[in-house]
């Protein structure tokens, strides 16, 4: 009989469920699994019991904590004892009764009536106080370290809390949507209302430290530090590593011991419902502040690594100019672009790659300036980044260049902040990375790779000699040794007699091809500079003797290679070492190889071939959808002022074609 | 339109003797009005190449005959100016060597290039356009050991020395044609007839250039006589740290060679295309392959000569052609409309095909 009325009356209420209509809002449902999830991650033993402490009062207990009112108390949390037993019981006919519960238990169970809430919540400050107050004693009451409380406290058997808590969510949704004016409670649009609810649902969730400690299980470096304040005791966590001792003390320690108040109404709360992301920002190099009577948790940015001080470049130096370079920091190196720029249109959006790393990086530009279609080709590119880490930007560089397969970098990289600027206003876009001293630039064009930021420097005459040999010398370097195989194995007739019997002269005792000799002097210069470039410096000298030694004299002598051959190879070697670009100049000795091999098969011919490969090749590239030979497609008048022959630079006032910029 | 025709061009002209220099002019003027019906129809078929309109004009099996017989005559042009440029390259820079390698290595490239389709093609076209044109430096030497009085007098031939010489060297200018098959590519089509006379005029500079200073360098009985008169033009510079020019000029020259290849390569692959009714990356290599194969079949030097000098007559006939086109495209548009407007452009294009009816018929 009982079970039939129950059962109708569990209908009539899911149809008045779904003629309300009124799904759960986002946030309170996501809290509501927050709490379960926090429910089901701390299954461990020694977290079971803490559990229960935190998610189910007694009664009696719950009545010191939440409400000075017992009547209501009861009505918040506690449904009384038979009740409960309908709810829990083991008898499926009482089963059912759990599923429809009379309105009014139900109200009781999850929704108090507005005049409660108020009564709880509400503007009453005694009864606030009775909440959060620090009225020692009710603390005690509250967390308080004596034990038979905390048993008390931890109340419930874990049965009953299921019962309570862990109803399926469409059974959750149905005892939400019975009763309207209970909605109204729970979704009440009046803003105070909500924010009261969501304080005190807010206040519900206890931080578990033990589920943080388990996150940090097996870190070393992980601190965690009882501090007593006058606001009871607060649990700093943090990474030793990456927090400097005397910046703890100094934005910690000393603040929350002396002005407990600024700290509390100072620093960042941290969500606490969310463990993963509050252990996200300790591995970041942030301090979490526990305060366990409050229930409250604060962070603070304590990140303070070791770094490099700001230093010369190696690679980009100049004789002319500022002589400073990035260094890994990210925020130092935007704050050396922000001082040069100084203006708010230039924009700096943070991104994290890296599914393992969370690589930091800032995609910089000038708003009033660069392409917005430019701009989303990028930001969608670096939306579909998928890798694990990132140590140096040459690797996002590699994996969201336009043709990955090309010998050729599409992008500029650089690690002078005042090219970088140069870049920025002519609308590129730049993009920093931490923990690396380049920056890369994008869009760029094939001949913007030989342009040095001295150039600006320089008087215009000077500037415009060095672009040319620049940029004639990539040609060269790459021509010049398949030019002599060429010549020595298909051509003769190219040279004049005298320059011939010359050329014959000196390779009469090598006993190769020209071909041969080309690529093992070549082969010897690499390895030299490869081994150079891994040695320990005064190692290296040594090994920049010997190699001179044996590349100047012993070769020749032991009839290896030819005199001429020498030169020509250390003309190009050092031809190659021209470009300001470091990957350029790699690009054009890789492309080398490509020559001497097609010289040596078909000679001058061979070589135009693959001259006309090669301009085929850098004629299709594109560098962010814009074409890489700039000033040749797509052509841009103004471009000419500032290309192989720089201009004086009142010429060079508006921004290049490739960069498509608004001005 | 420049590739190898540019190399023996004086040759060719030669039937007219010293009044040949002018001769570029007359036949900057011809391609020049040639290019006109082409415009007028393909600005008729906005979207088509000529292969589709071919279909759309005489039916599907009417026009895909055609459109078959065109790219017959197309490989077999292209075939003509790789195995001349490798004969060339043989004669100066491989005397004793086989051309296996080079020919394949040369598709290799122009596949290359023709791959990535008609942009890729345009921009290649550009770049060999910078690249070869300062070539024209080296005529400077031929220059200065020329009589500047072989120029004069202007018209001392006779008609038929003149039908002669037109016949042989306009065969040089042809290219152009292409324009009908590239045109729904063009993004400005509007300023297409500017940009094409742009593009003919420059080409015909440097023809007019070639053969004035043939004819002031060289001798009646040269021009009659030297096969390849631009190699020689190289051979008389003398720079101090080169002897032979003229091997880097004529290696250099693959780059005119591999935009005239590409560009043919790119058409036919279309012209495939529109047989099968289907892309696929595949027609190019079947293209590059039936063309190397082409080049690879031993004809004697005669028999060559007799199927490539037709197919370049076919390629003339293909300059004629829109005139034709257009009349049927009026014809059945009037049928279609019922309307008898007659634009003048029209007009003009049935009267000069009448005119080259008439002097090609004479011939």
């Amino acid at each position: 009989m009982c079970v039939s009325i129950w059962k109708e009356l569990w209908n009539k209420l899911m149809e008045q469920a779904n003629k309300a209509k009124q799904p759960v809002k986002p946030d309170q449902q996501d809290k509501e699994e927050q709490s379960v999830s926090i429910e089901k991650q701390g299954k461990p033993d020694d977290v079971k019991s803490q559990q229960k402490a935190i998610e189910g009062p007694d009664p009696s207990q719950q009545k010191a904590i939440e409400g000075p009112d017992p009547s209501q108390q009861k009505a918040i949390e506690g449904p009384d004892p038979s009740q409960q037993k309908a709810i829990e019981g083991p008898d499926p006919s009482q089963q059912k009764a759990i599923e429809g519960p009379d309105p009014s238990q139900q109200k009781a169970i999850e929704g108090p009536k507005p005049s409660q809430q108020k009564a709880i919540e509400g503007p009453d400050l005694w009864q606030q106080k009775a909440i959060e107050g620090p009225d020692p004693s009710k603390q005690k009451a509250i967390e308080g370290p004596d034990p038979s409380q905390q048993k008390a406290i931890r109340g419930l058997d874990p049965s009953q809390q299921k019962a309570i808590r862990g109803l399926d969510p469409t059974q959750q949704k149905a005892i939400r949507g019975l009763d309207l004016s209970q909605q109204k409670a729970i979704e009440d649009p009046d803003p105070s209302k909500q924010k009261a609810k969501e304080k005190l649902a807010d206040n519900q969730v206890f931080v578990n430290l033990n589920l943080i400690k388990q996150k940090l299980k097996n870190i070393g470096d992980a601190v965690y530090k009882d501090i007593q304040t006058d606001e009871g005791t607060v649990t700093m966590i943090y990474l030793s590593t990456l927090v400097d001792s005397k910046k703890l003390l100094e934005s910690v320690t000393l603040p929350i011991t002396n002005e407990i108040e600024h700290v509390l109404s100072t620093f960042d709360c941290a969500d606490k419902n969310n463990i993963d992301s509050m252990v996200m920002s300790i591995v970041e190099g942030e301090t979490i502040l526990y305060f366990h009577q409050l229930n409250h948790v604060l962070k603070v940015k304590t990140f303070s690594p070791q770094e490099r001080a700001i230093s010369t470049s190696d690679t980009e130096t100049t004789v002319i100019g500022p002589q400073d370079a990035f260094t890994e920091s990210l925020q130092t190196n935007l704050s050396m672009i922000k001082r040069r720029i100084t203006q708010p249109g230039l924009k700096t959006v943070d991104r994290i790659i890296g599914k393992e790393t969370n690589t930091k990086i800032s995609i910089i530009y000038v708003e009033h300036l660069v392409n917005d279609e430019n701009l989303k080709r990028l930001e969608d590119r670096i939306a579909k980044v998928d890798y694990p880490g990132f140590f140096d930007i040459t690797m996002l560089k590699q994996i969201i260049e336009d043709d990955p397969y090309s010998p050729f970098p599409q992008y500029f990289h650089t690690v002078r902040p005042d090219s970088t600027a140069l870049w920025l206003l002519d609308g590129r876009i730049v993009i920093a990375m931490d923990n690396s001293p380049n920056v890369m630039v994008c869009p760029t064009s094939f001949l913007e790779m030989f342009f040095s930021p001295e150039d600006f420097y320089n008087r215009w005459t000077t500037a415009s000699m060095l672009r040319i040999l620049r940029f004639f010398g990539f040609f060269i370097t790459i021509m010049l040794t398949p030019m002599y195989i060429s010549t020595l194995t298909y051509h003769p007739g190219l040279m004049p007699y005298e320059l011939l019997i010359m050329l014959q002269e000196s390779r009469s005792r090598v006993p190769f091809p020209p071909v041969i000799e080309v690529l093992f002097i070549e082969l010897v210069i690499e390895v030299l500079r490869e081994s150079g470039s891994r040695m320990p410096s005064k190692i290296g000298q040594t090994i920049g003797i010997v190699g001179g030694i044996v590349i100047g004299t012993a070769a020749v002598e032991a009839g290896l290679v030819s005199n001429t051959l020498i030169v020509l190879v250390a003309v190009s070697a050092l031809l190659s070492f021209l470009m300001p670009s470091f990957l350029m100049s790699n690009a054009s000795r890789f492309v080398r190889y490509i020559f001497i091999l097609s010289a040596g098969v078909f000679g001058l011919f061979g070589q135009m071939l693959a001259l006309a490969w090669l301009f085929n090749h850098l004629l299709n590239l594109t560098s962010l959808g814009t074409p890489y030979m700039t000033p040749v497609i797509p052509r841009k008048m103004t471009d000419l002022y500032d290309g192989i022959i720089r201009f004086p630079l009142h010429f060079i006032r508006k921004t290049r074609g490739i960069a498509r910029a608004k001005k | 339109m420049i590739a190898m025709g540019l190399l023996s061009f004086p040759y060719q002209l030669s039937a007219v003797g010293y009044s040949q220099w002018w001769l570029p002019i007359f036949f900057g003027i011809i391609a020049n009005v040639t290019i006109i019906p082409m415009i007028w129809l393909a600005g008729k078929y906005k979207e088509d190449s000529l292969f589709k309109i071919h279909e759309i004009l005489f039916g599907r099996i009417m026009g895909k005959t055609i459109n078959m017989v065109l790219i017959i005559i197309g490989c077999i042009l292209m075939a003509a100016t790789v195995e001349r440029y490798l004969e060339m390259i043989q004669l100066v820079a491989f005397p004793y060597r086989t051309l296996t390698g080079p020919l394949i290595m040369l598709m290799l490239v122009a596949v290359f290039i023709a791959k990535r389709g008609i942009k890729s093609v345009a921009r290649f076209c550009i770049i060999a356009f910078f690249l070869t044109s300062p070539m024209v430096y080296l005529l400077r030497w031929g220059l200065e050991e020329g009589k500047i009085t072989h120029l004069l007098p202007l018209f001392n031939f006779t008609g038929k020395e003149f039908l002669a010489a037109t016949k042989e060297g306009y065969s040089s200018i042809v290219g152009y044609e292409l324009l009908m098959f590239y045109f729904p590519y063009i993004i400005n089509q509007k300023k297409v007839f500017k940009h094409a006379s742009i593009g003919i005029w420059i080409s015909i500079f440097f023809y007019f250039l070639i053969s004035m200073v043939s004819v002031i360098h060289f001798s009646e009985w040269q021009l009659k006589n030297v096969l390849y008169p631009v190699l020689n033009l190289f051979k008389y510079v003398e720079l101090s740290f080169l002897e032979k020019i003229d091997t880097i000029g004529i290696t250099f020259w693959v780059f005119l060679i591999l935009s005239t290849v590409s560009a043919y390569l790119w058409v036919l692959k279309e012209g495939i295309e529109s047989l099968r009714s289907k892309k696929h990356a595949a027609h190019l290599y079947i293209i590059a392959v039936i063309i190397t194969v082409m080049v690879f079949i031993p004809l004697s030097q005669s028999q060559e000569e007799k199927i490539y000098g037709h197919a370049f007559y076919a390629s003339y006939a293909l300059i004629l052609w829109p005139n034709l086109l257009s009349l049927v495209h009026m014809i059945k548009s009037r049928k279609g409309r019922g309307s008898n407007d007659k634009s003048k452009m029209v007009y003009i294009c049935c009267l000069f095909n009448r005119l080259f009816r008439l002097y090609v018929g004479k011939r």
